[in-house]
Parts: structure tokens; sequence; C-alpha cells
């Protein structure tokens, strides 16, 4: 079976809960609110924010109305749930796999760290070949200075012959990690000395891959290279340099702010007065950190007692995904919708770390 | 002189002789001050400028129409080892645009598109340069722009006059009398120029037309001829679609290497195709006529034209790709009648547009901004064009009908040379105000219609083994470093 737009939208529901349709076409095309980013990280979609920042709303609707036709997906109240049809017809399917890839944390920064990385391995190897005249890969007059101090700054902590050798050892570790495939896909597409390069669409008619399948695989291996590079920058300090030059926070300079502030404060009411901002902003800011910072303090928020209450509901509401702060409310009246976010929040981590 | 020039010859670029009418350009424009030069494609237009850059003080700036050919200029000079020269255009970022301007006194080759020379803040400080020589690159866009779609091309002269610079060279592999006067007038104001010119023959293509009436016949021609002949070999489509369906079918169907080109590709994928084709790693490039100048491959064995080209110019540059070695070298255009008719509806299109044009512009005079959002991109040239160069509207619409018909006209011309039963080569001379010379001993299909082979080499029978799975990892490492 080849990926298709259908497919993949149908693979988006296999969490297997009702999930709102058009929330679901924001988080493809990356519109960033707090809410969005709750359902990403309610439903695991995280990795899929702003993947296809020109879908049309039209063919994505008419991708979710193709599926239902099929009986892939059923449609309720503007919320669609995957069926037993659609689960078999993706487990027959043999797919390529794209599991890595991570466009919320690496959606903006992978092109230029690839553009990067082909630029520093074409410079390195024709560096080892002796050569100074050779058509670059990279056009781009900006990225020639960066690369140029970068290199210059590597040459002057070790000598030419341990750089190539420094450099040539962190490709050979990478492959090593990354399985056989994924580690082809990239370095068929590097060039230097003696070496041409193929392109992207070049490799993608050879495995046999469309457009859209290529698309997402690209872009996983570039980011499973990224997260092992920012993971490990002991074993890969050269490559890690390169990512240091192009990465880019997943959040806004504002929103940063606040959480950083809140650090400090820790009080709702100072944070808003120092901020300068609407309270629903400060509140969404945090909301995003919870989701993002692996270390958030929830519990300043959730103290025992809001804890213990929370527990109870979960008792007659087992899905904290589902929650309404309406229907809350009307049995916990004290309950605020923050409170009840980052709660949601914090049960959605803890089941996707201890697997419950 | 001479000895310098020869020194800078066989040091910077590695040649010991030039090909014809490089030496006389460069001459030119080294002692005098405006030249028009006219090379036939494969000649290296590039190195009459380039050369010469490096004899006179200041940098020089080389306007030209199209991104990817000004991309291609780039990479082959600094396939010379040169590398302050820079592309300027739409591809860059905002803040690589800043880069390079902050940094622009320490370039000595600017490459720029007409879009970009005409930002008040690049000519400001472009000004501020001491610009040693001017290139315009395919000069013949001066006249043609109706053809070309490139009103900003007929403002150059102003610009030049404006960064008072002293040596213009004006470039183009093809210009008819008419195309001619027009530069004299539009680009040199009429002044005295120099001028270079050499036959637009080409002795060593010959030219054949496979007349067939459907693209599945296209296709299999293709496949029929692609296997027996041996490249490197180009084929030329009018869509970046065509380029991709015709390099499918093509390594679906032979065991060819094949690879499209378009304007559609990032850059370093298009930096790559060139590689590869450059290092004879594909047998054939189907390709837009975004693939062209720059890319120096000198031993490409036949140049295909999916459909008609839209003018005797365009065909005789895009043909003239092949065989720059001097070997042997085939020109095939497939024709279809339907063809012309994308061509036909281009220019209808044109007049559409023109005559909407003219019933938007008087509301322009109350409210700017909203009529101006309805204007599509060509619109928008086209009001810049007559609110800068204080043209009025009706002499605008006058011009641009007269360019269509002109468009019409060469279309024509066209067809001619495929329907002709005469010499084909004649047809191209004729065209060009030329007289021909000698028959030639291998010429065209109509001089030669008995033979039943084409007068170039055959695919040897294992010499193309198609890529069929990614090489390894460990392999390509290895070569790398
Ligand atoms: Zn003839």
């Amino acid at each position: 079976m080849t990926m298709s737009i259908d497919t993949f939208i149908l693979t988006l529901f296999t969490h297997g809960y009702k999930a709102r349709i058009g929330t679901l076409y924001q988080l493809l095309i990356g519109k960033r609110t707090s809410s969005i980013l709750c359902y990403g990280h309610f439903y695991g979609q995280l990795p899929y924010f702003g993947l296809l920042p020109k879908l049309d709303r039209q063919v994505y609707q008419q991708s979710v109305h193709q599926l239902t036709k099929k009986n892939f997906l059923t449609v309720k109240d503007e919320k669609a749930e995957i069926t037993q049809e659609g689960r078999k017809y993706l487990a027959d399917g043999d797919m390529i796999n794209y599991d890595k890839l991570n466009h919320f944390v690496y959606g903006k920064s992978w092109q230029s760290f690839f553009d990067l990385l082909l630029f520093s391995t074409q410079v390195t190897a024709e560096l080892k070949a002796g050569n100074s005249s050779y058509p670059p890969v990279e056009n781009s007059p900006y990225k020639h200075f960066q690369l140029k101090k970068w290199l210059a700054h590597q040459l002057e902590r070790q000598s030419k012959e341990d750089f190539i050798q420094a450099f040539s050892a962190e490709w050979h570790q990478l492959i090593e990690t990354l399985p056989e495939l994924e580690g082809d896909f990239l370095t068929n597409q590097l060039t230097g000395a003696d070496v041409i390069g193929k392109t992207y669409h070049q490799l993608g008619s050879l495995l046999g891959l469309n457009e859209f399948e290529l698309t997402l695989f690209q872009r996983h291996c570039i980011h499973w290279v990224m997260t092992i590079v920012a993971g490990s920058p002991e074993t890969y300090p050269l490559m890690n340099s390169l990512y240091q030059l192009v990465r880019q926070p997943n959040y806004n300079q504002s929103a940063y702010q606040t959480y950083q502030l809140y650090l400090k404060v820790k009080k709702i009411d100072q944070l808003i007065a120092h901020r300068r901002l609407k309270e629903s902003t400060v509140l969404d800011h945090l909301i995003e950190f919870a989701i993002i910072d692996e270390k958030f303090p929830f519990f300043d928020v959730l103290t025992p007692e809001i804890k213990e209450m929370f527990f109870k509901i979960e008792k007659s509401s087992p899905d904290v995904r589902d929650w309404k702060i309406s229907v809350i409310q009307e049995l916990y009246p004290e309950v605020s919708f923050f409170e009840m976010r980052l709660y949601q929040i914090w049960r959605v981590k803890g089941r996707m770390t201890s697997c419950e | 002189m001479n000895e310098e020039i020869q020194q800078v010859l066989k040091q910077r670029f590695g040649f010991s002789s030039f090909k014809k009418g490089q030496e006389e350009t460069i001459t030119k424009i080294l002692t005098r001050n405006n030249v028009l030069s006219i090379l036939p494609t494969g000649t290296g237009k590039s190195l009459c400028y380039q050369l010469p850059s490096y004899l006179l003080s200041g940098v020089t700036i080389v306007v030209s129409p199209l991104l990817s050919l000004i991309e291609d200029q780039v990479r082959q000079l600094q396939r010379t080892g040169e590398k302050q020269a820079v592309a300027f255009g739409s591809q860059l970022t905002y803040q690589e645009k800043q880069w390079v301007l902050a940094h622009i006194a320490a370039y000595k080759f600017i490459f720029i598109t007409p879009e970009s020379l005409f930002q008040e803040e690049i000519l400001q400080r472009i000004r501020q340069l001491d610009v040693g020589l001017f290139v315009v690159d395919e000069a013949h866009c001066v006249s043609t722009w109706g053809i070309d779609f490139r009103p900003d091309y007929e403002r150059l002269a102003s610009i030049i006059q404006h960064l008072g610079v002293k040596k213009v060279l004006a470039l183009t592999a093809t210009a008819t009398e008419v195309v001619k006067e027009d530069i004299r007038q539009k680009l040199f104001l009429g002044q005295e120029i120099d001028l270079v010119q050499k036959t637009v023959n080409r002795v060593n293509i010959f030219y054949h037309v496979e007349k067939l009436s459907t693209v599945e016949e296209k296709l299999s021609w293709l496949q029929s001829f692609c296997s027996k002949y041996s490249g490197p070999g180009l084929i030329y489509c009018n869509t970046r679609r065509d380029t991709e369906e015709v390099s499918l079918y093509l390594s679906g169907n032979t065991t060819l290497k094949t690879a499209y080109y378009h304007g559609g590709l990032t850059s370093m994928e298009r930096s790559a195709i060139q590689q590869q084709f450059l290092a004879d790693e594909l047998d054939v490039l189907i390709a837009t006529s975004a693939f062209g100048m720059g890319i120096d491959k000198p031993n490409i064995r036949y140049v295909i034209h999916y459909q008609l080209p839209d003018s005797l110019e365009a065909f005789i540059q895009e043909s003239g790709r092949g065989g720059r070695d001097g070997l042997q070298t085939l020109s095939v255009v497939l024709y279809m009648a339907q063809d012309q008719k994308v061509h036909q509806y281009f220019q209808k299109e044109l007049l559409k547009e023109i005559n909407d044009f003219t019933h938007l512009v008087p509301l322009t005079q109350n409210n700017d901004s909203i009529v101006l959002d309805h204007f599509s991109e060509l619109q928008k040239k086209w009001y810049d064009f007559s609110k800068s160069e204080n043209h009025s509207i009706e002499n605008l619409q006058e011009k641009i009908k007269k360019r269509v018909e002109e468009k019409a006209e060469k279309l024509a011309r066209m067809e001619d040379y495929l329907d002709t039963d005469g010499c084909r080569r004649e047809k191209i001379l004729s065209y060009f105000s030329e007289t021909s010379t000698v028959q030639q001993e291998i010429c065209c299909d109509n001089c030669h219609r008995e033979i039943s082979d084409f007068p170039i080499g055959l695919m040897s029978p294992d010499s193309n083994k198609k890529y069929s799975k990614l090489e390894k990892s460990k392999e390509i490492l290895k070569n790398l470093f």
C-alpha cells in the first residue's frame, strides 16, 4: 500500500479516541494555540504539528469524507473515530516508517541543518582531497559565511587531519546507529570529492516512494539524526556544533519570558501584574510550557487537595482528554480551567511514561 | 595587452586558446566602451566577461533574466576557483539579502536579476561601488521583452546612466537585424557600438524533424531512439510536468539513467543534477529551458525538442547546447500539429491580459491599492513600467499588441522550419540574414533523404546499467573521506 494523504490522516486516528476533526486540521497546518497544542499532546500528535502548512481545508475535508465513505472512520458531532475496518486496512499495508519524525521540535530547523550537514561534508571531503575549486552544493552566501567561520573555528582547535578524521568518524558512528535504509538514504545525498549525491527525488523513485511518502521519510531520517546529534554532543561534537548554529526554540519568546518569570515568582497574580498581559494569555503561556518542559512544576498548582478532587472526577469520567470545564464546574464550581488543563496534561504525561 | 590576456586565460581558466569570437570580444571591451557580442551558443560567452573582469578594476555586474541562469553562472565561476561571486535574486531570504548588502564590496562578480537591481535599497548600495564592467546577458531580452515578458530589461539603459558605468558589454547568442538595431537603440541609446558577430551556423549539428500524431507516438519514438543511440542527450520540454513524465517514462521503459530538471527543483537539487550530467552519470537529461547557459558540457550528442520551441532563436540556442566539442551532434524536433496551440493559447491569454489591463488602469487613479491587488504579476510589471518610464497606457497597449504579433510571426517562422522540404540549415541562416556558404557534407534530413540512420554513435550494449538501488553508506563514506 502506498501512503496517500488519506491514509496518513487515517493513521492519525489510530490512538482510538474520538478526536476533533477541525482541531487536527489546525494542528497539521501549524496553528499555534494552547488548545491545539493540548490536543496534540493528548493524542500524541505534536510530531505532526505544522507538517502540512499548505494543506487546503477542502482537500482535508475531502480526505475525511473519503475515509468515512470507505467506512474507515466514523464521524459524529465533528469528532472522528477509527473503525475496525480502518485498523485492518492500515495493518494490512506495508508502510514506510516515519516514526522519528518530529515536526514540533525540528520543523523550523531541519532544512537548514541538513543543508549545512551536506555542505560541511562536501567541504571536508574536498579538504581531504586538496581541492579548492569546486561548485559548492550550497549557494546561499550567508551559509558560505557561516560554514567558513565554523570551519576556521574547528581548525583552530585541531589539525586539518584530525578534523577530517573526526568528522568522518561521526558519520561512521551515525550510520552504525541508524538502520541501513535510513543511513543509505542520507549518505546517498552526499556530495564531495569524487562523489556526486543524488537528489531526494531520485532516491524516492529508486525506493518506489510517492511524493508524500518521500516527504515523510526524508524528514523522518533528518529528524532522527538531529535527535541523535542533539542528545549526544560528546559523541557528535562537530555535528552538534552545526545543529547549534541552526537550532530554533519550539516556543515563542514571549511565552518563554512568562514561564521564566513564573519559575521565580510562582504566583499567577504577580505574574500577570509583571508581564502586563491578559490573564488568559499568561495562562496559555504556562500551559504551553507544561506541555513542552519535562520539569514543569505541576504540583505548585495541583496541590494534594486539588489532585484528590480530580481523582474523584476521574472515577466517573475516566478519559481525562474528554473533560469539559463546564461539566466539571457544575459539580465542582471552585475548579478553574487552568487547573483542569494542568491536571489533564500531567495525567497524559504520566500515562505516556508509565505505559498505563 | 595580448600577453596579459593570454596569461589570465591560462592561469585562471586553464585554456591555451580561444574559441571563435572570444578574443575579439575581450580585446574590444578592454579597449572600447560599448560592445555588442553575438556569438552562437557553444562558444563560451561567459569567458567574454569573466576574463576582462580580471584585467579591469572594480566590480563586474552581470544582469541575467533568470535566477537559475544566474546560479549556474556563479557555479561555473566557482568551478574555476573564484569565490567572490554572488547570485543576487529572490532566492535570498531577507536576512541573507541584508547580509550580502552589508558585504557587497567584497565581491568581484555580482550576478543579479533586473527585478532585484531595480530595488531602491540595492541600487543605492551598488551606486557606491566602483563598477568596472556592466554586462547585459541575454541582451535580446531588451528587444523581445514582449516575448520573454521582461519589461525590466528595457529600463537597463537608465540604470547604466544612473550608475555612471563606462564599459557595457551586451551578450547574446542570437540576434536578427531588427533585434540588433533594437539593442543599439534601447540599451546603448543610439551611441556608437562595437559589434562582434559570428555565424550562427553550427556545422557539426545534423537537423532532423520527426512528425508524429500523438503523445504516445512521441514517447515510443523517444524510447527506441534513446535506447539505440549513444548520449549523453538532452530533451527539452515546454512544461515542468512534461519533463517529469518523459523522465519517468524513459526510466521505466529503458535501461537508461535519466533525470529531469526544471525551475521547480531546489537550488541544491539543480546543482546535483547538473553535476551528475557533467560527470556523464546520466544518459539523458529531460529539462525545461531553465537548463542552459553556464553549463558547459562539451559532449552532448543529441538535443531533442519534445515540442516545437516558440521561435527559431530559442531553437538555435537550445539545440546549440549540443556538440560544443565540435564532434557530430544531432538536433531533433518532435512535432505534432496540436503543439503550436500551446503557444497560440499563451498569445491569446496575453492579449486578454493587456485588454483587461487597459480597462483597470483608469480605475487606479482614485483607489490605487484595491485595483493593484487585482493585477496579475505581469500586469503589475506593466503598471510599474508605465509609471516609471512615463509611458501612456495606449502606448504600452500598442507595444504589447505589436509584440504579440511578433510572437505569432516568430512561431510561424519556426513552423516554416518544421514544414520545409528544403534544407533546414538554409532556413536558419536566412532567418538571421546570413547567406549559406558551401553545401555541407552532413546537413539535415531533407538534404539526406536516403540515409536511414542518424550520423551519431550507437549505444554499446553494455554501456548503460541504470541505478536499481541505493548505494551502500560505507562505500560512500569511504569515497568521501
Ligand atoms: Zn540541409
